[in-house]
């Protein structure tokens, strides 16, 4: 794993993504499949704001969300020949462990150690600079159950800057395996251009994100703050879950953090004009964003959108950041299309 | 309109069933899950809390028997207890 020597990102995260014009970031082995940039805090957030609700057991919840998504990722890079050998073989599964724990890294999930390994009954590690550990241990979980074929299990210890996590093989039933599932919808096309590296292709605009791949961390340069690439069908998978058991305090939860950090964007000059938000959604993966309007009244329509009270949120505060007034906002929804419309209330 | 909000644990208006019914979840997941679970699980049958009669019990028990797995409970003793409110008087 190298960084490209002319936008600095590592050599992986090309390989296993890819920065469509449509405003999302699929994974090559599954279109429907895709990722997105989020930022560490924005998720540290959404996941203590829940946590006021449903208590600690949302932290499991982050982790069945993560290790399906995860399992479904890996046996995609592990198709063929390569998923045979790795399966088969109790070095070839170490290393493949160690690989796809490199993978993590580019990722921005932190410095991760393979400490303990055999086959078919658990891996554990530690990681450092941890992002969200729930999350991290849902990732091994979805590897170990690619790799061996076996149901599992995992917990971690929280340390100030690393965690202790174990995965085993579960016995019995698993209760959740029809649960945490999302279904991407309809697709739709979009013109988006970037401005490919001339070195390995990706989008240049990468650049505004510098990886440490001694950390395992990834910032964003303009806001200063950590972020990470994550399966969006993961965190969706979790939202339509839990809003199918508990109700409006999830959706609100998302839309309250977004519209705080649409705030914090413009506050801290990351988001300066309609067009950096725009702009920025697609790089992150959120889907292919067109403004329109003026300083009374925006219209955002945002084709293939990650999350309907993400966006919103989000939109919402860069509205009032920018205009210095509160706003109304008024969605409409069809499939693969958003339409988001921001009136000011004045003063 | 979109309306930002707070998370408040706002005591939910219930018939005799739904408190029934609360009484049993709150041990399992606390006073803020078992208001926001009922609530949503009883606007999913297009019913209120306060208007739960014993012919919801079946739906509602099983609506919350699958709900609970993903909060790490076994729901079928929390659905059996649900279903046995259909011999309470009144």
């Amino acid at each position: 794993m190298k960084p490209c020597k002319e936008c600095g990102v590592p050599d992986i995260v090309g390989r296993d993504q890819k920065w469509s014009p449509d405003g999302t970031i699929p994974i090559p082995g599954d279109q429907s499949f895709r990722m997105g940039i989020i930022e560490v805090p924005v998720i540290k957030a959404i996941a203590a704001r829940l946590e006021t609700v449903v208590g600690p057991s949302i932290h499991n919840m982050f982790m069945e969300g993560k290790r399906k998504n995860a399992r479904h990722y890996i046996d995609t890079l592990l198709k063929g020949p390569l998923g045979f050998l790795v399966r088969h073989s109790s070095s070839s599964g170490k290393k493949a462990y160690q690989t796809l724990l490199q993978t993590s890294t580019a990722l921005g999930y932190g410095h991760v150690l393979l400490e303990v390994y055999e086959r078919k009954k658990r891996v554990g590690g530690t990681i450092h600079n941890q992002y969200y550990t729930p999350f991290f241990v849902g990732d091994v979980r979805g590897a170990f159950e690619s790799i061996e074929h076996l149901p599992s299990k995992g917990t971690w210890e929280e340390k100030p800057d690393s965690a202790k996590i174990m995965v085993e093989r579960a016995e019995g039933d698993d209760k959740l395996e029809q649960r945490f599932v999302f279904k991407e919808p309809l697709r739709l096309p979009g013109d988006l251009k970037y401005t490919p590296c001339k070195t390995c292709g990706l989008p240049m605009e990468l650049s505004r994100f510098k990886w440490d791949l001694e950390k395992g961390t990834i910032t964003d340069v303009k806001s200063k703050e950590r972020v990470f690439i994550v399966g969006l069908n993961d965190l969706n998978s979790v939202f339509l879950e839990l809003e199918q058991a508990i109700g409006d305090a999830v959706p609100s939860a998302i839309l309250d953090v977004n519209h705080e950090r649409g705030l914090e964007l413009v506050k801290t000059g990351v988001v300066t004009g309609y067009g950096d938000f725009v702009r920025g959604a697609g790089l992150k993966g959120y889907g292919y964003a067109i403004f329109s309007g003026n300083r009374e009244r925006i219209t955002l329509t945002v084709k293939n959108p990650f999350n309907k009270n993400f966006l919103l949120g989000r939109a919402l505060g860069v509205f009032e950041g920018l205009e210095g007034t509160k706003g109304e906002a008024s969605v409409k929804e069809k499939p693969g299309l958003l339409e988001i419309t921001i009136t000011g209330r004045g003063g | 309109m979109a309306e930002l909000s707070e998370v408040k644990a706002t005591k939910l208006e219930t018939n005799k069933l739904g408190q029934e019914i609360l009484e049993i979840l709150i041990p399992r997941v606390g006073a803020i899950v078992a208001q926001a679970m009922l609530d949503k699980q009883c606007t999913l049958v297009g019913i209120t809390p306060s208007t739960i009669r014993k012919d919801h019990l079946e739906v509602l028990a099983q609506r919350i028997e699958h709900v609970l797995v993903i909060f790490g409970h076994d729901g079928k003793e929390t659905g059996t207890k649900i279903r046995a409110l259909q011999g309470l008087k009144g």
